[in-house]
């Protein structure tokens, strides 16, 4: 309101500036010491200095990408990923409409199914699901990595929960206009559900990205493997190399933090469009 | 209006469909060989993408599944390739599994009938792998003068209702590495190195001394599967002169004199700070003095050694005996046709041939599995030019015990590992002992 | 307003006499939606029917059976694993160690959250680049950072020498299971705390800026606005961020798997870890789904309560 800033709130900000430095240094120190070592030659591992090598050994990443094919374990990680990602948009939305804005005779039961379906740790029904996909024809492909993880349950209560904050008048007016459920969806309900599908494609992309068991179980060799396979494969023989396993393990972290940082915007821009009017 | 999102489910549907269908052909198979276009053999002719068929009256498409990485996988693929040029008409698609995940991975190609035609794993795995049902005899598709020449000791895995169901490719035994740095800065003289438990732990006063560093690190954490421990343990175990289970695998025999005293060592070496009390790696990380560590060690740092490492025979007790423990790697065939069972004989008969053998002990550290090969004067030079860290390992392959091979080992294993690392964290060792057989016995009897 | 429509939902329906308040939603034909809703719902449920609940039900199948998970056949032993299950130390000691690290983990997620989102929320420069920082530990595979924290924190390690240095110490954070479960926790809580705190932010974005300004007239301080306007409107994402954080709890098995093992003395075994060992490293399939049953229904025991009694969402 006054152009001019008093000086408590100077002090304000400044305080949480100094506040917000400090966490995130605690948070990255990890990684600080996540890079450093990585260019540490052995011996100069776990001595002092601990943020900044004294000397920059960039072999140990020539070391780390010839030990494996990561540019391949990036691609299958990739493909199935947008994969994971698209197909939860579209399913997870679809199912989360119907479950907040259509009225149907077991919605609540199937709604609450779902939901307790979530606890279930994945290896529970890892066997199964195997054989099922073994049945299809789908062993070690692109299939077997996205089409059993094409929906999920949580994306399905995260897009409903925000689906049932949006006031019913909304689909009332489009019905009006004549619009049917459909184009409900699509042209009213979808613009403003921006934030929740935002958060759908980032948590989706985490969860896939960061995936371990079923792609062990499904893939057989370099041609589907994915990035989290070949890093578990890194951490079990670099045990005494602490210095390449980092290098290894930054090779293998630093698409998806550019990743985030060009889906970041996105969510800014998601949670900025918020179209619900009070 | 309807028909809009009928149309989407239908684009969907066909969707599916063609993910379904860019899978390869022939992948309903029945035995197992995943076709692939990555084949990673290059044999000439057989392209091996077209199913698994043989091609030629002497072959087949052979599925390998193995655990082995870096220099050792790379060795492993120079051979098969090597065999592949030298016996046109098979191929061998090899596939590295992860240690950890290859029972997994099993499990789950069990249970969906895609065994692969060969899995190389670790010998206590075998009584387990067996269990598929599907593991063949290859008692009568290998040579006698092979089976004669193996180390009895290492057959006993794979010995199954007078079946004989894997064959022994790789060797490993466990001996004592130190760091010869922190040795020689406690006064250690090399060339006089304790070989008692005595002597050992009058060391460790020096060294911690000296050095302020645990002297010899002990495996005190199960870890996922106990086998850490209790195989580290059975070597203190065997040299007090006791054993772990009974004849036929059916009770506990570690519950007795011996037992207590390999057990009370251990105890008396934590409390004592000659050994640290923690997840193990310490010495790896150049942090302890010495550990138990297996031949395998030697080959992986030869390269590039973290630190200038000696190595030597294992302390015994003044009134016990020289033992170790064994490990290593065995095959076993799962494929259930006539041709595959065959070419995978074939293979691995040349493979623990004395010729092949010797190379792939030299390539590799592995210790051979043939007596004829580790005797043989060829190897003895070899090891003494290139890799004399290894010979206290070759020493003591004959003082070798092979573990229990029964499918419920893990279980066991684990539930005693269980109970030595409380025994290491202040339980005592006789209820340790007593209630860890109560546990085995229980987990034998059902 | 109150308005007619010709096909099925309604949400207000003013002809007389015709329908009493307690039916405020008329159905037809099973419920008027029904089509649409069948195919909005198909694909997704087709995928989660086939991948998740058929398993689920196959599973269950095998914990009555004491099926090592390779023999060709599966022995039917009824409940007897269940029965074994009651005098079981390890499940027990499983499950405290579990609903401990749950505790753990979803108060430190709220509190930390909602602490970072307190901080990032407003507008003023730098702020994506916190937010980034935040975010990284989340980005990064479970594997890696259980890898980085086994040697920040091994007894030698950077984290003791800083400790050291500032004379507070040198715990053994590996080899005491206690501390060990709290370097779980704290790994945990580190990787997750990006997350928590984009929730945190999309949730104390949308409430309006005149409510805290009407609330300012009223005479409002911020202690107040805090107590009385931001914390109930938070209170569904609260709910949601320690369900998210019970479930990765539960179903918490790559970094024990990576940093602790499920030691030192079964100290880090959560219900995860346990039910991998069972069935995958001890070869006791049948068992290991027993456990995985029996620790599902006592987690969702404690959630379907947390639903009950606080955060309820309007269905």
């Amino acid at each position: 309101m006054t152009t001019a800033r008093p000086a408590s709130r100077y002090a304000a900000l400044t305080g949480r500036h100094l506040a917000l430095i400090a966490l995130s240094l605690l948070i990255l120190a990890p990684f600080a010491w996540m890079i450093t070592t990585s260019l540490k030659s052995l011996d100069q591992v776990n001595k002092a200095p601990y943020l900044i090598p004294a000397q920059f050994e960039f072999g140990n990443y020539d070391n780390a990408l010839t030990a494996a094919p990561f540019a391949r374990y990036y691609l299958n990680s990739a493909v199935m990923t947008v994969g994971i990602v698209v197909g939860h948009l579209v399913l997870n939305t679809l199912a989360a409409y119907a479950l907040s804005r259509l009225q149907f005779r077991g919605r609540n039961a199937i709604f609450l199914g779902l939901v307790a379906t979530m606890l279930v740790p994945a290896f529970l029904t890892v066997l199964p699901a195997f054989d099922l996909v073994i049945r299809l024809g789908w062993y070690n492909s692109y299939a077997a990595l996205i089409v059993p993880r094409l929906a999920d349950v949580f994306g399905i209560v995260v897009l409903r929960g925000f689906m049932l904050s949006l006031p019913r008048e909304l689909d009332e007016a489009g019905r009006i206009d004549g619009a049917n459920r459909m184009q409900v969806l699509v042209r009213i309900i979808l613009p403003l559900c921006k934030p929740a599908l935002a958060s759908v494609a980032v948590f989706s992309f985490l969860f896939s990205w960061n995936d371990f068991l079923w792609p062990l179980l499904v893939t057989n060799d370099d041609q589907y493997r994915t990035l989290q396979i070949g890093l578990s494969v890194f951490t079990n023989k670099y045990g005494p190399w602490p210095n390449y396993l980092m290098a290894g393990t930054v090779v293998a972290a630093i698409p998806a933090v550019v990743i985030f940082l060009y889906l970041q915007r996105g969510l800014v821009r998601g949670l900025a469009s918020t179209g619900v009017k009070a | 209006m309807k028909f809009r999102y009928l149309g989407a489910a239908l684009v969907a549907a066909s969707l599916l469909a063609a993910c379904g269908s860019t899978a390869n052909p022939g992948e309903t198979g029945t035995s197992g060989s995943t076709s692939s276009s990555g084949e990673a053999s290059a044999s000439a002719g057989t392209d091996g993408s077209t199913g698994s068929a043989d091609q030629s009256p002497a072959g087949a498409a052979l599925t390998l599944w193995h655990y082995w990485d870096g220099n050792n996988a790379d060795t492993f693929q120079a051979m098969v390739k090597d065999y592949e040029s030298s016996h046109a008409g098979t191929t061998i698609k090899l596939v590295n599994v992860p240690g950890s995940d290859l029972l997994t991975k099993l499990q789950a190609a069990a249970q969906s009938r895609t065994l692969p035609d060969v899995v190389i794993g670790d010998l206590v795995t075998v009584p387990r792998m067996a269990q598929t049902g599907s593991a063949v005899d290859l008692k009568s598709l290998i040579p006698d003068d092979v089976w004669s020449d193996v180390y009895p000791e290492m057959l006993k895995f794979g010995q199954q209702d007078g079946k004989q169901v894997s064959i022994p490719v790789s060797a490993n035994t466990l001996a004592w590495m130190y760091n010869k740095d922190t040795f020689a800065k406690a006064g250690i003289d090399e060339s006089n190195l304790p070989t008692t438990w005595e002597e050992l732990t009058d060391a460790c006063a020096a060294v911690k001394d000296k050095t302020g560093q645990p002297a010899f690190e002990l495996f005190t954490q199960p870890g996922t599967d106990g086998e850490g421990v209790t195989w580290n343990f059975q070597v203190s175990l065997w040299q007090a002169g006791g054993e772990f289970l009974n004849k036929d695998n059916s009770a506990a025999a570690f519950n007795s004199d011996a037992g207590r005293k390999a057990l009370q060592f251990w105890v008396d070496l934590v409390t004592s700070g000659c050994s640290p009390l923690g997840p193990w790696g310490e010495f790896e990380k150049g942090n302890a003095g010495s550990a138990q560590e297996g031949s395998w060690m030697v080959g992986i740092w030869k390269p590039q050694p973290p630190f200038d490492f000696g190595t030597a025979q294992i302390p015994h007790p003044a009134d016990g005996q020289a033992a170790t423990n064994m490990g290593g790697e065995q095959a076993v065939v799962f494929a259930q046709d006539a041709a595959k069972q065959h070419a995978a004989a074939d293979f691995l008969t040349w493979f623990d041939s004395p010729e092949q053998a010797t190379s792939w002990s030299e390539k590799t550290g592995f210790l051979p599995v043939l007596k004829s090969v580790a005797d043989s004067q060829d190897y003895k030079d070899y090891v003494a030019q290139n890799l004399p860290e290894l010979q206290p390992f070759v020493d003591a392959l004959p003082t070798a015990h092979a573990r229990p091979a029964t499918p419920l080992y893990p279980q066991v294993s684990l539930a005693f590992a269980k109970e030595v690392e409380k025994a290491l964290n202040g339980k005592s060792v006789d209820q340790a002992l007593a209630d860890a057989e109560t546990a085995v016995n229980q987990i034998l009897q059902g | 307003m109150a308005t007619m429509t010709g096909a099925g939902a309604q949400v207000v329906n003013l002809r007389p006499g015709a329908v009493p308040s307690s039916h405020r939603r008329p159905r037809r034909h099973g419920g008027g939606d029904g089509w649409a809703a069948a195919l909005c719902l198909a694909p997704a449920l087709l995928i989660i029917g086939a991948f998740v609940i058929y398993p689920l039900i196959a599973t269950g199948a095998w914990s009555l059976t004491s099926w090592d998970g390779i023999s060709p056949t599966k022995t039917f032993v009824g409940l007897k694993n269940y029965g074994k299950l009651l005098h079981d130390a390890d499940f027990r000691n499983s499950m405290i160690v579990t609903l401990v690290y749950a505790l753990g983990v979803c108060v430190l997620s709220v509190v930390t959250g909602l602490g970072a989102a307190s901080l990032l929320n407003g507008s003023f420069r730098g702020r994506g680049l916190y937010r980034t920082a935040f975010f990284m530990p989340v980005v990064t595979s479970s594997i890696a950072a259980a890898a980085v924290w086994q040697y920040l924190f091994s007894s030698s390690g950077p984290v003791n020498a800083a400790l050291s240095s500032l004379h507070l110490g040198a715990p053994n954070w590996l080899g005491n299971p206690h501390l060990a479960l709290v370097s779980l926790t704290l790994l945990t809580v580190w990787k997750q705390l990006g997350l928590n705190t984009v929730l945190y932010l999309t949730a104390l974005q949308t409430i309006p800026e005149h409510v805290y300004e009407a609330a300012a007239i009223d005479g409002a301080g911020r202690w107040q606005k805090t107590r009385r306007i931001t914390l109930p409107l938070l209170r569904p994402m609260t709910f949601f961020v320690v369900v998210e954080a019970l479930v990765t709890t539960f179903q918490s098995f790559d970094l024990v798997y990576q940093l602790t093992q499920g030691g030192p003395l079964g100290g880090t075994e959560v219900i995860g870890f346990l039910v991998y060992r069972t069935a995958f490293v001890t070869g006791q399939f049948g068992y290991g789904a027993t456990i995985a049953y029996a620790g599902f229904a006592i987690v969702f025991a404690f959630t379907w309560m947390q639903w009950r009694f606080g955060g309820r969402e309007q269905t």
